[in-house]
């Protein structure tokens, strides 16, 4: 009798200490987009939060299905590229293939993609540098704002510039609440999820058990 | 060592369909009245043990415990581990429904390799460190069999046999290990408390005909 016990504590702590060790989820791989200024972000990374390195990245029209550009991703997962002018009416499909049977793919819809800055307008041009800080633009811009100073009513930079710069900071800002709110809608196993299929395995059995029983 | 939509193409994917179709089409012919409650229950095993991850090394690799399905089940692990990673892709969007015949054919055909190796070794051996012998090798054979089909069925995609096995194999050497553990000491626990469990069909025939 001892060494049935002895057995059956030996299986229970293995297993406890497989679910202790790490409940965390399956080997699948995410991706994820959203935009910044006028580039799209993706990050990808393995559910298991391990991030995806050097894992091709392509690049669709959401629509036609027409590749338009594929690339790798960085050390931390990360691929940032200029939204694709091409896939801004129809919305982009990203995909990512990490290997071994892993790949997944992005929806992109066309009010994600990045605004096209406001095109009438000159300075809308500074927001297309990526992260460039605000005092180096003023320098570029200086010429036009001496020459608008001329206009006895303004003083400093003049509406349009003003609503460039304010642009600008507010992508920047903006970039990381895109990236949770991106990283929220993906899908993760949850409690329910668990044990519903557990509920639903049994209940197969239990049907199919009725069925038998009754035709024996 | 579930593959993702869209990556293998259609042939392989109709072929993993009636290969899985056939596999499933034996299992419940050989699944008798007295074990379909413990296929269900192993199916939820096999349901949950892909969220239990092992972590060693830098690289970590699920749980997948087909050799368990396959020694306590035989054939009657095709349905089983079907109806899980069914649940699993609609529940967990691991896989997904155009590949499930591919997966479960991986998994279901290795897992019945399994099950013939130990019940051939606990043939050999019957005894109790023989037993666990073979129990052991039967949980590492059902992982390190699924990571060669999938290699196989990776063979016309664009990754190629060669990179996919090599790879798929150093990840699952630590699954190996755990699922060796963990089918021995299962299987040691259940000749234990209930040996009827580990007795074939065949042997269920038999016996129920000498009585």
């Amino acid at each position: 009798m001892p060494s049935k016990i002895h057995v059956l504590g030996a299986f229970v702590c293995t297993i406890i200490v497989l679910c202790l060790s790490d409940l965390a989820w399956a080997h699948r791989v995410n991706i994820f987009a959203w935009s910044e200024a006028s580039d799209i972000v993706t990050e990808s990374s393995f559910s298991n939060g391990s991030k995806v390195r050097h894992g091709r990245v392509t690049v669709y029209d959401a629509v036609t299905g027409e590749k338009l550009l594929e690339d790798k991703t960085n050390e931390q997962g990360i691929l940032r590229f200029p939204a694709p002018a091409a896939g801004r009416e129809h919305g982009l499909r990203i995909r990512i293939d990490a290997g071994e049977g892993h790949s997944n793919s992005w929806d992109m819809e066309p009010e994600d993609m990045p605004t096209e800055a406001p095109s009438q307008s000159l300075p809308a041009k500074t927001s297309k540098t990526e992260s460039v800080s605000v005092p180096a633009n003023t320098g570029k811009d200086s010429d036009r704002s001496s020459a608008s100073s001329s206009n006895p009513l303004t003083t400093g930079p003049t509406a349009l510039e003003l609503r460039a710069i304010m642009e600008e900071i507010l992508e920047i800002r903006l970039g990381p609440i895109r990236r949770e709110l991106a990283e929220m809608r993906m899908h993760r196993p949850g409690m329910t999820e668990i044990v519903g299929g557990i509920g639903w395995l049994l209940g197969l059995a239990g049907i199919f058990l009725y069925f038998r029983g009754r035709r024996r | 060592m579930h593959i993702a939509e869209g990556v293998l193409s259609p042939p392989v994917l109709a072929a993993g369909y009636a290969l899985t179709a056939a596999g499933t089409a034996i299992g419940l012919r050989r699944l008798d009245y007295d074990r379909l409650m413990t296929a269900g229950i192993l199916a939820a095993v096999f349901f949950v043990g892909s969220l239990i991850h092992v972590p060693i090394g830098v690289s970590n690799a699920h749980l997948i415990l087909n050799g368990l399905l396959g020694v306590l089940l035989g054939w009657a692990a095709f349905p089983a581990i079907l109806s899980a990673l069914a649940l699993q892709a609609l529940l967990f969007q691991y896989g997904g429904l155009v590949v499930l015949g591919v997966n479960t054919f991986t998994m279901g055909l290795s897992a019945v390799g399994a099950g013939c190796l130990f019940r051939f070794l606990h043939h050999r051996w019957p005894t109790p460190g023989g037993r666990r012998i073979a129990a052991f090798l039967s949980g590492a054979v059902g992982v390190a069999g699924a990571a060669f089909l999938t290699s196989i069925a990776l063979i016309f995609s664009e990754e190629g046999f060669t990179a996919a096995a090599s790879l798929l194999f150093l990840a699952h050497v630590p699954v190996m290990l755990a699922e060796g553990c963990i089918t021995m000491f299962t299987v040691d626990f259940i000749l234990r408390v209930c040996p009827e469990m580990l007795t074939t069909q065949q042997q269920n025939h038999e016996r129920i005909g000498h009585a």
